[in-house]
């Protein structure tokens, strides 16, 4: 055990850090977690989310729903779930998330970073093979990030990496050996590789692009067999994966349907074993199905409603806080969730974070209040009553959460007028993209691994996708010291400093996070909770 | 003016029925008595719903979603805990403002068109024609659908849409009509008399052909409706936070089986709209061919 290992215990000991958070810091450093679970686990049972722990049977297919890909599925160019789910029962990642937010290793059994922590380096499991009997190697994995960094490709991945990780820095330091230079110092790169970052799947080196749907490409548990756009993709047992015993299953069948209405019918027929993401809105009746088992956990889905700082009225900092203090955030996770979403506080640290803890309970919980919204508003000016126009995507619940908000605007004297477009109008292309320009906007943005990687898209002044055109030079220098900060207790509290400038200067307001939850019929076991983004097929086995 | 003294009389010719006439075989007709009595309640209360529904359609309450029929809610509440009575009542508006002004507009279209065709025949007649004809092959729900998907789902596109597709429509059955007057009588004395071409067409044949048009009229209102529903349903229409009968029916059938209601109401109300209006049209064909 090393030094940072006995101080993550001592912490822990000392009861400033709780036993979720020391797994989750040991897991990020690289850290042997078998030495932290026996320490931990004298008497003390782990929470059991996942479907089962009886002893593992043999045989069957698992049959699964996906969304439609939206393309060609490959990691390189994924954007969407149903090319996720398509790829990942074949490609593994370097290390992939557990249900309760750690990471567990899986193509590396190891990684250590040097105290800057500007350098990763990455032990690579020894003897895996490639579904074509070859064997996995240090070139592929560097192959693989360089591809995803290389701005020639049309990687995906630039949002994910953008400040961290450059092109041109990734090496083979031995055959089982990977160092990654990064631009900045960053505590929590390991996520970065992690399947949250799900373009970061391993590929051969020389990949070819758009072949994987060819099948027989990845060390995964299932070896894809045949791709049917539109329709299903089939697979079969990896029999030489390097997992112990894994798979159980004999096969996998994955059938796309085009809209939730479709799969929750399908469910109910008995045509599906597991449907992963479960709308939390419009699939009631499978939720209250006694024949099924629903797997719950919580997650960090949010909706980003934005209001761009640089222009009227919204460049008030009063205005925002105003159309805030307006929402009932209690009140929209029971009537729009049924209370399966936990209420936020306008800032990126969701409780299911690693480092959030201080974050969560130490910025004051924004509730409605308008007396406090309408001072504000006088105070910035408005007496008359504020029109504005809030535009959003037609997805999931998103139009009943813009009319919850039109009418919980409306006491403070806030007329908001809605603009729903259909998803890909509202997402746009090229030099029209209305999520980046309306003035004020709601938008869909999923879980991700830790705080640092949801903050970098949306909040740096330089961020990809700040849809506020929000600027605040010290929260982008805190926001460095944060990525850089090892010390778990500095952390805590620059996640706590982080949080409360976003609460207070609102670019944003997070109203709710999603919970996971994914539908099972009662045969399928051993399949966890959560990600539910993601699917982790390699222990699921069919009673 | 010599001339025209002896063929002053023509005007006495034309057979055009004096109002009366019409309205006793319509009050006799239980058909259409029903149907405009329907149609005249839901036209009252497209107009006077702010003034009798109970609760304000839009008001959520987080405390009461899903909940179903009850003294304190009629027609039960939705996901949102907003009140079922008090949105389908409210919803006609939308469907009574949007199915009458496209109607009109197809109705204006299509009679221009129909006029000006069936009266001049000729090049114009089968030019005007045949693009007419390519535009009927193709369904009219797949053209509305096409178009909005490029103009982007405004009301304003759905009346425009609706108003399109229903102006070849229209022309057509005007086009037959007129063909039927032109070689009547007293369009040969209007010519006569040296009237213009414009003057015979809507001062002469038009108020000839209002049987016809009056049927056609509340025939096309009935698919009017029906298709501003439709696209609503499909998210091309009519947007939230309206309680417009065919957005409600979309959005609320992801609870069907929990909480069916909030279809149910609206899709009855939109179905007693459409067979009311449907019961005039045939209340009204009746009358004329009588």
């Amino acid at each position: 055990m090393d030094d940072y290992a006995i101080h993550l215990i001592d912490e822990w000991k000392s009861g400033r850090m709780s036993r979720r958070a020391l797994l989750r810091a040991a897991s990020v450093a690289g850290l042997s977690l078998a030495t932290f679970r026996s320490v931990l686990e004298s008497g003390v049972a782990r929470a059991q989310t996942t479907t089962s722990s009886a002893t593992p049977k043999r045989g069957g297919t698992l049959r699964l729903a996906s969304q439609i890909p939206s393309a060609n599925p490959q990691p390189v160019t994924a954007s969407n779930a149903g090319e996720v789910f398509t790829y990942q029962p074949s490609l593994e990642y370097l290390c992939y998330p557990r249900e309760d937010w750690t990471l567990d290793p899986r193509l590396a059994t190891a990684w250590k970073a040097d105290p800057s922590p500007k350098t990763w380096v990455f032990t690579l499991r020894q003897g895996v093979k490639w579904h074509d009997g070859s064997l996995l190697t240090a070139d592929d994995v560097v192959a693989t990030f360089e591809r995803l960094l290389d701005p020639k490709t049309g990687s995906s991945a630039g949002s994910i990496y953008n400040g961290v990780l450059s092109h041109g820095n990734v090496e083979k330091v031995s055959d089982s050996e990977v160092r990654f230079n990064l631009d900045t110092a960053f505590v929590d790169f390991p996520y970065l590789v992690s399947g949250f970052a799900y373009q970061s799947a391993i590929l051969p080196k020389n990949y070819e692009m758009g072949s994987f749907t060819k099948g027989g490409i990845g060390t995964g548990p299932f070896v894809l067999k045949q791709y049917v756009p539109n329709q299903h993709a089939t697979y079969t047992a990896n029999k030489s994966y390097w997992g112990q015993g894994m798979p159980y299953l004999d096969g996998l069948r994955i059938t796309y349907y085009a809209d939730e209405s479709a799969t929750v019918l399908g469910m109910q027929a008995g045509d599906i074993d597991v449907y992963p993401v479960v709308p939390l809105k419009g699939a009631e009746a499978i939720l209250n199905n006694p024949n099924l088992d629903i797997l719950r956990h919580a997650s960090a889905d949010y909706r980003s409603v934005h209001m761009r700082v640089d222009m009227a009225p919204f460049n008030d900092k009063r205005v925002r806080q105003a159309v805030a203090f307006c929402l009932d955030r209690e009140g929209i996770v029971k009537s729009l969730f049924n209370g399966a979403a936990a209420v936020a506080n306008d800032h990126s640290f969701a409780p299911v974070y690693v480092d959030t803890e201080l974050a969560v309970k130490d910025v004051p919980q924004r509730q409605r209040n308008y007396d406090k919204a309408k001072a504000l508003l006088a105070e910035a000016g408005h007496r008359e009553p504020l029109k504005v126009t809030l535009t959003t995507e037609n997805l999931l619940e998103m139009p009943q959460y813009a009319v919850a908000i039109r009418e919980y605007c409306k006491p403070a004297g806030i007329d908001v007028t809605l603009n729903i477009m259909p998803t890909q109008q509202y997402y746009g292309s090229g030099s029209n993209q209305p999520w980046l320009v309306v003035p004020f906007g709601m938008t869909d943005w999923a879980a991700r691994g830790t705080a640092s990687q949801a903050i970098i898209p949306e909040f740096p002044c330089k961020a990809a996708w700040n849809s506020a055109h929000w600027c605040d030079q010290n929260f982008d220098k805190l926001f460095a010291d944060y990525n850089a900060e090892l010390d778990h207790q500095k952390r805590q509290k620059l996640a706590q400093q982080l949080a409360a400038i976003e609460n207070d200067e609102v670019p944003v307001i997070i109203g709710y996070w999603i919970g996971a939850q994914r539908a099972t019929t009662k045969a399928v076991h051993g399949l966890a909770a959560a990600p539910d983004n993601f699917i982790d097929l390699r222990g699921v086995w069919l009673a | 003016m010599s001339v025209a003294e002896p063929l002053a009389p023509v005007e006495e010719t034309v057979p055009r029925r004096r109002a009366g006439e019409l309205l006793r075989p319509l009050l006799r007709s239980p058909t259409f008595l029903v149907g405009s009595a329907i149609l005249a309640f839901w036209v009252l209360d497209a107009i006077f719903w702010p003034a009798i529904v109970p609760q304000d359609p839009q008001a959520l309450n987080v405390a009461q979603t899903l909940k179903p029929p009850s003294p304190a809610h009629w027609f039960g509440t939705d996901d949102l805990g907003r009140d079922v009575l008090s949105r389908t009542l409210a919803g006609a508006s939308s469907t009574l403002t949007v199915a009458p002004a496209a109607t009109a507009l197809g109705l204006l279209g299509g009679t221009l068109l129909g006029l000006v065709t069936g009266y001049f025949r000729g090049l114009v007649d089968d030019i005007i024609m045949r693009a007419v004809d390519s535009l009927l092959a193709f369904p009219l729900i797949v053209i509305a659908v096409l178009v909005l998907a490029v103009l982007g789902p405004s009301v304003i596109n759905v009346i425009l849409v609706i108003a399109f597709v229903f102006t070849p429509i229209v022309a057509r059955t005007v086009r037959s009509a007129v063909l039927g007057e032109r070689e009547r009588e007293y369009v040969s004395a209007a010519k006569l008399l040296g009237k213009s071409s414009a003057a015979i067409m809507f001062g002469e044949i038009l108020p000839n052909i209002t049987g016809p048009l009056a049927v056609e009229v509340t025939i096309r209102l009935g698919y009017a409706i029906f298709t501003s529903a439709t696209l609503s349903f499909l998210s091309l229409g009519i947007q939230q936070p309206s309680p417009d009968w065919g957005l409600t029916i979309s959005l609320g059938r992801a609870f069907l089986q929990l909480a069916p209601w909030i279809v149910l109401f609206p899709a009855a109300a939109l179905a007693t709209l459409i067979i009311a209006v449907n019961l005039v049209a045939d209340g009204l064909r009746q009358a004329f061919e009588e």
